[in-house]
């Protein structure tokens, strides 16, 4: 027997040894090499997160980059020596977990920066938000200052008009009594001036004005366009001859008559009113002629216009 | 708000865990498996221990208890390599877990941050609608 030729038992060990050992190899291959990847992939995830630090929060190292990438890269030399390592799960199992400790610690210094960053801002807006404040206060005091400096003008000119108004009111009743003789003034307060038309008489309609008493009333309505300010309220009264329904058209006539004569010299419609008072508010007894006399009349009310 | 008591706690877990650190390097160093057993095992227990009182209970507390129970089972069976690898597992997991709460902690930091930025600037917004209406022309004129 040739001592070079392979027994044909050996031949179909080796083949079989040969169909055994190498797709194991070829596995053990296969996993170290994936499990190099998982330690690149490991690596390059560290750095991007890094890579992401602001500039002026990455100056002070970052706990656990520099152990993981030194076991990252110890690791790494193990397994390209000793690609069947049995502990090598355990091995890319304490990179990884090292590894994700250390990009959250990226992460969170990250977060802490941009944390920082938004209470930098708030506190930028809270400075404004107090200078605005004070620009309000500033405000307020500018426009209570002004409002006091109005409110003195008004007064000033409030009592200017009321002296004015004084001056001119005291004008027209010195005016008032210089009628007297052909007026009758009764009364005369702050505000009011009762004008009693003492020989106001009417033709034989009763409620037409006699040319005398026209005469009069044109020198009331004189003094009326001169003090714009006042206005007047026409009274009629009647003494007690007739029915009161007689007394009280009769009462009415005769002051409307009276209003349409001062309207018709001129004095403004919205500054005239009158009324009827027939035979209610007598001034002396009806049971004497005289009496009843007296009683027959027209009252000019002379008021101040009110103040706006 | 994040309390003093919880910073006070972070920094302690940060301190905690840098010491584990220089202690496994120095081991590391050494060499030697009961030893290196020992330290891990030692840090793996003061880490458990961070992570129970601070109520850490997160799937990777859990992983980390699991290899911290796996290495002890080693160390029974007098298997002192894949104990020391195992507490080391069990270390790395709870520094993973401190790791996220903190950085559950800066997020909630900066969510607190964002709305006290928004009700600031929601505070400013209205102080200048007054002072625009405040301006108003008569007033200017007569000042």
């Amino acid at each position: 027997m040739d001592s070079r030729v392979i027994p044909h038992r050996m031949k179909i060990v080796i083949l079989a040894l040969v169909l055994v050992l190498v797709p194991l190899c070829g596995r053990a291959a296969e996993n170290s090499a994936n499990g190099l990847k998982f330690l690149d992939d490991l690596k390059a995830r560290l750095e991007q997160a890094y890579a992401a630090l602001p500039q002026d929060g990455g100056q002070t190292p970052v706990a656990y980059r520099a152990e993981a990438l030194a076991r990252i890269e110890a690791v790494r030399a193990y397994l390209v020596k000793e690609p069947e390592a049995k502990q090598a799960s355990d091995l890319i199992e304490a990179c990884r977990l090292l590894t994700e400790a250390a990009i959250l610690r990226v992460q969170t210094r990250i977060n802490d920066h941009q944390a920082q960053e938004l209470a930098q801002r708030r506190e930028d807006v809270l400075r404004e938000t107090k200078e605005t404040f004070l620009r309000i206060d500033q405000t307020y005091q500018a426009i209570d200052r002004t409002e006091r400096r109005q409110i003195q003008r008004l007064r000033q000119d409030l009592a200017k008009v009321q002296r004015k108004s004084a001056e001119l009111w005291q004008e027209a009743q010195a005016r008032f009594n210089a009628l007297q003789g052909t007026l009758l003034q009764v009364k005369n307060e702050a505000q009011q001036t009762i004008l009693r038309l003492a020989d106001i008489s009417f033709e034989n309609s009763r409620t037409t004005l006699t040319s005398d008493s026209k005469i009069n009333l044109a020198r009331v309505a004189g003094i009326l366009l001169a003090f714009r300010d006042l206005n007047v309220a026409v009274e009629g009264h009647t003494d007690n001859q007739g029915t009161l329904a007689y007394n009280q058209r009769l009462s009415e006539e005769r002051a409307k008559s009276v209003v349409d004569y001062l309207i018709s010299m001129g004095v403004d419609p919205a500054r005239l009113s009158y009324a009827g008072y027939n035979f209610s508010r007598p001034v002396a007894g009806n049971d004497t002629p005289e009496g009843r006399d007296k009683n027959r009349r027209v009252d000019l009310v002379i008021q101040e216009k009110p103040k706006p | 708000m994040e309390t003093p008591a919880r910073t006070i706690a972070c920094t302690a877990g940060r301190a905690l865990v840098l010491l584990v650190s220089l202690g496994l390097g120095l081991i590391g160093c050494m060499g030697g498996d009961p030893i290196l057993v020992s330290r891990h095992q030692g840090a793996a227990v003061a880490l458990k221990a961070y992570c129970q009182e601070h109520q850490l209970q997160s799937a990777v507390v859990r992983d980390a208890d699991l290899a911290f129970q796996t290495g002890r089972a080693a160390l029974e069976k007098d298997d002192a390599t894949t104990a020391a690898r195992k507490f080391e597992l069990a270390v790395l997991g709870y520094r993973l877990a401190i790791a996220q709460r903190d950085h559950d902690l800066s997020l909630e930091r900066i969510e607190k941050a964002e709305v006290s930025l928004k009700k600031a600037e929601q505070d400013l917004e209205n102080y200048s609608n007054i002072l625009k209406k405040l301006k108003i022309p008569v007033f200017e004129s007569n000042l």
